[in-house]
């Protein structure tokens, strides 16, 4: 009296029905505590299939033994037990990834060649089963009635491969594709390996693999192919197995790692070899590797400076000292070239090796230390964060050139590049996040700087109005300059964007509306492009700038312009990473139209419409009649060469 | 703030969920808005579908192009497994075919593996009662099935 409803997987047999899906017919009937006498007639529920796909799924699960009662259950489920697929997957957990024909003539050692050099999963998953095609065909199972008429003569004769199975094509569906060919040579692996496997259900260092084996270069080798054997879940108490074989492998790996050690403290390379091979066999060498890893960091921090190389790139003299970055860049690089051929004569070629430790060497020693140091940056200043990011970019790039130029013997270009911009990866999505909000901040904050000027100025209103024939010559003259203010080399290093903006406020203060003692600071720190400066000055500007602001515009195209430079080095990114950034590129410059168009020039309208609304011309005699109407021309001029600036500063830029 | 797509089971009831979860599983995606109605999925499968999403919404995207990293997690976490024995066998297959259906492969894999695991160590007549499986084998055959595993026998 289970109180358990079942599913009826309706088996319709060959002899009648069309295609024999499975139909899964709820009884719908919740028994609770009582039993009623008679069975409930089935209620036909809409005939819901369990479809193949599904139930293999299931299979791949299941240890190996409890397949044969599945298979005996019926004929549906004993081809889906007897399916190419499932023991594909099976071999490919195992290890082995190549199926041939001939299955008897080879040899075990044969069949897991081409899998001990593969490391970490990078090896090229290719299948050579001849039945690869009809396992891709098998996918969609949506309407298997329609696939069957196509694939009968073809998979007739590869039915006689499945004992017991009825030739009845009606009963094959999809399935009967299969040849049967991976099951036998997971059949013959399974025999090989499964007595050491279960010996390990009471023995350690004492299991017979030990007896039987005694070169540790073997042991190594039938060790991962046990490892991975478990995998499988192969008996009802895997997972006890499992854990024993995993401590042996532990310990095994502990000794080898130790072995290497030695040897490559005394410079032995034989030896090194021999017990890089085990290792490799073990598990890919990951541990071996870690050590030389261990051993370049710790040549990197023996060396003194290292200490002072974690320190952040210090401000001095308006520059960003970069200095000990590269130092530790250098020495990284140092080290990768000195590993690379140790590593070459150590482990047999196309292992990976090389291309683990470099990557071993990215993740730990490089991701590490760029992050301690923007973490840094980031506490001390938001615009040194983002120069320091781009820095560690430069310097990344140049490791990955490093490692495809200089490295002997020399990594692919394509392949040492995706890996450094995999593993600068991390810090992008922060730093384009920072620098738009960056931008955004900046320009509100020249927005609220100006709005506040604008209170405070209200008072001391002294207008002079330029006479309409100067006028465009003056805005003509304003844009030159702006261009090639813009235009300026070296946009990315501090000297030059402060000289810039400096000749610009100084600019604006010569025309007397706000000098500071800022004005005579600037003054002194841009005699290199004196000339143009003096060009500047020679401009009559009036102070035309009620309620819009050409400075605050150039200001907040400086702001954009730096952003937009440092971003732009990040566009060689591949991939989904290089449409962010190219996203972000974007949004920045966006975002600087939106602030600039909304929040400035638009209230700025706004307030002399306003003004144009209130103004009655009778009411103040006293003060110039015309001066709303004139104010709000002058507006529309500083809007227009606002929107000019904007014009120049697009063309030149993008 | 979080935006809800709509669900509609093919019972008619409405689900508002999460836009996110939508999101992890591009199939639910498709079907927001005018396709908001399921037709394969009842609404009590459809809540218990939903119920497994909302508290797996901030888990890490899985890749499950590597077949072997599914594999390696072949342990259900607690919360899975508590809740997947919470539900009847009849909603556990349920469950598995809306799954299959939505694509939404983690919890697929954990129902797969939790009907592997019921039926892992069951004797050919149970499975067959389990599954109220007609038996269409002649005696002969069946035995010669069970010759040709016998390799497979791991004592």
């Amino acid at each position: 009296d289970k109180k358990m409803e079942k599913f009826v997987f309706k088996t319709l047999s060959s002899d009648f029905s069309i295609p024999s899906i499975p139909s899964i017919s709820k009884i719908s009937l919740k028994r609770l505590g009582v039993s009623k006498p008679t069975p409930p007639p089935r209620k036909p529920v809409a005939p819901k299939t369990f479809p193949p796909d599904l139930l293999l799924r299931i299979l791949k699960y299941l240890p190996i033994a409890s397949l044969t009662n599945f298979a005996r259950a019926c004929r549906r489920f004993k081809i889906l037990v007897y399916d190419d697929e499932l023991w594909e997957q099976h071999l490919k957990t195992l290890g082995v990834n190549k199926i041939y024909d001939n299955v008897m003539d080879i040899s075990i050692d044969d069949l897991f060649i081409n899998t001990q050099n593969e490391i970490r999963g990078k090896s090229n998953k290719k299948n050579n089963s001849p039945t690869s095609s009809p396992v891709n065909k098998r996918n969609s199972f949506t309407d298997q009635s329609l696939e069957f008429d196509t694939t009968i003569t073809e998979s007739q004769k590869k039915l006689n491969l499945v004992p017991g199975l009825s030739l009845n094509p009606l009963l094959r569906k999809s399935r009967t594709a299969s040849t049967g060919v991976a099951r036998e040579i997971f059949k013959k692996i399974y025999i090989a390996l499964l007595p050491y496997y279960i010996d390990f259900r009471t023995k350690r260092k004492d299991s017979r693999l030990f007896k039987e084996y005694t070169d540790p270069s073997n042991q190594a080798k039938m060790l991962a192919r046990l490892t991975n054997f478990g995998k499988l879940n192969v008996t009802y108490d895997s997972d006890e197995i499992n854990s024993n074989l995993e401590t042996i492998v532990e310990y095994f790996e502990n000794s080898a790692l130790h072995h290497f050690e030695l040897a490559y403290d005394a410079h032995n390379l034989n030896e090194m070899k021999k017990w890089a091979a085990m290792l490799l066999n073990l598990n890919g060498g990951i541990t071996c590797i870690q050590h030389l890893i261990e051993v370049s960091t710790l040549i990197l921090k023996i060396k003194s400076k290292f200490r002072s190389i974690r320190q952040i790139p210090a401000l001095s003299n308006e520059e960003l000292n970069f200095a000990p970055m590269s130092e530790f860049f250098s020495y990284v690089e140092d080290e990768l070239k000195k590993q690379a051929p140790l590593i070459d004569k150590i482990f047999p070629p196309d292992t990976g090796v090389f291309h683990n430790f470099v990557e071993r060497v990215f993740e730990d020693l490089i991701t590490d230390y760029i992050s301690q140091v923007l973490e840094e940056a980031r506490n001390r200043d938001i615009i040194l964060y983002l120069k320091t990011v781009v820095a560690a970019y430069n310097r990344c790039t140049h490791v990955a050139e490093v490692l495809w130029k200089e490295v002997e013997p020399s990594m692919d270009k394509i392949n040492a590049e995706n890996m450094m911009h995999h593993m600068f990866e991390i810090f992008m999505n922060e730093y384009l996040r920072t620098e738009f909000a960056t931008v955004k901040s900046q320009c509100d904050e020249q927005i609220e700087k100006w709005n506040q000027k604008l209170i405070e100025k209200t008072s001391e209103r002294q207008q002079t109005i330029l006479i309409n024939s100067n006028r465009e010559i003056y805005k003509r003259d304003y844009l030159t300059y702006f261009r090639k203010i813009l235009m300026l080399p070296a946009p990315r290093s501090r000297s030059s964007t402060s000289s810039m903006s400096s000749q610009m406020s100084y600019h604006f203060d010569r025309r007397g509306s706000t000098a500071s003692s800022h004005s005579t600071k600037s003054l002194n720190s841009t005699s290199n492009t004196s000339d143009l400066q003096a060009a500047l000055l020679n401009i009559k500007f009036d102070e035309l700038q009620q309620l819009l602001s050409l400075e605050m515009t150039l200001h907040m195209i400086h702001a954009n312009k730096n952003a937009l430079h440092r971003i732009s080095v990040f566009l060689g990114y591949p991939d989904k990473m290089g449409y962010k950034v190219k996203d972000i590129l974007e949004g920045i410059f966006i975002v600087f139209l939106r602030i600039l168009g909304l929040k400035h020039i638009k209230s700025g309208f706004d307030t002399a419409t306003q003004h144009l609304g209130e103004y009655k011309p009778n009411s103040d005699s006293t003060s110039n009649g015309l001066a709303p109407l004139v104010e709000f021309f002058e507006l529309i001029h500083i809007a227009d060469l606002i929107q000019q600036m904007v014009q120049v500063y697009y063309e030149e830029e993008m | 703030e979080n935006e809800t797509i709509t669900l509609r089971s093919s019972d008619g009831i409405e689900f508002h969920i999460d836009a996110r979860i939508a999101n992890r599983y591009t199939l639910l995606n498709n079907w927001n808005g005018e396709n908001a109605s399921l037709p394969n999925v009842t609404g009590k499968v459809l809540e218990k579908v939903l119920e497994w999403c909302e508290h797996h919404i901030n888990d890490p995207p899985l890749n499950y192009d590597n077949d072997d990293s599914r594999r390696r997690n072949f342990e259900i976490d607690d919360w899975d497994e508590n809740f997947i024995n919470c539900v009847n066998q009849d909603m556990l297959f349920e469950i598995i075919l809306a799954a299959n259906y939505l694509d939404i492969k983690p919890l697929l894999d954990i129902g797969c593996k939790t009907v592997a695991n019921m039926i892992k160590s069951k004797s050919l007549e149970e499975i067959r009662s389990t599954f109220n499986i007609v038996n269409d084998f002649t005696p002969e055959e069946e035995e010669a099935i069970r010759r040709e595993n016998e390799w497979a026998d791991d004592q």
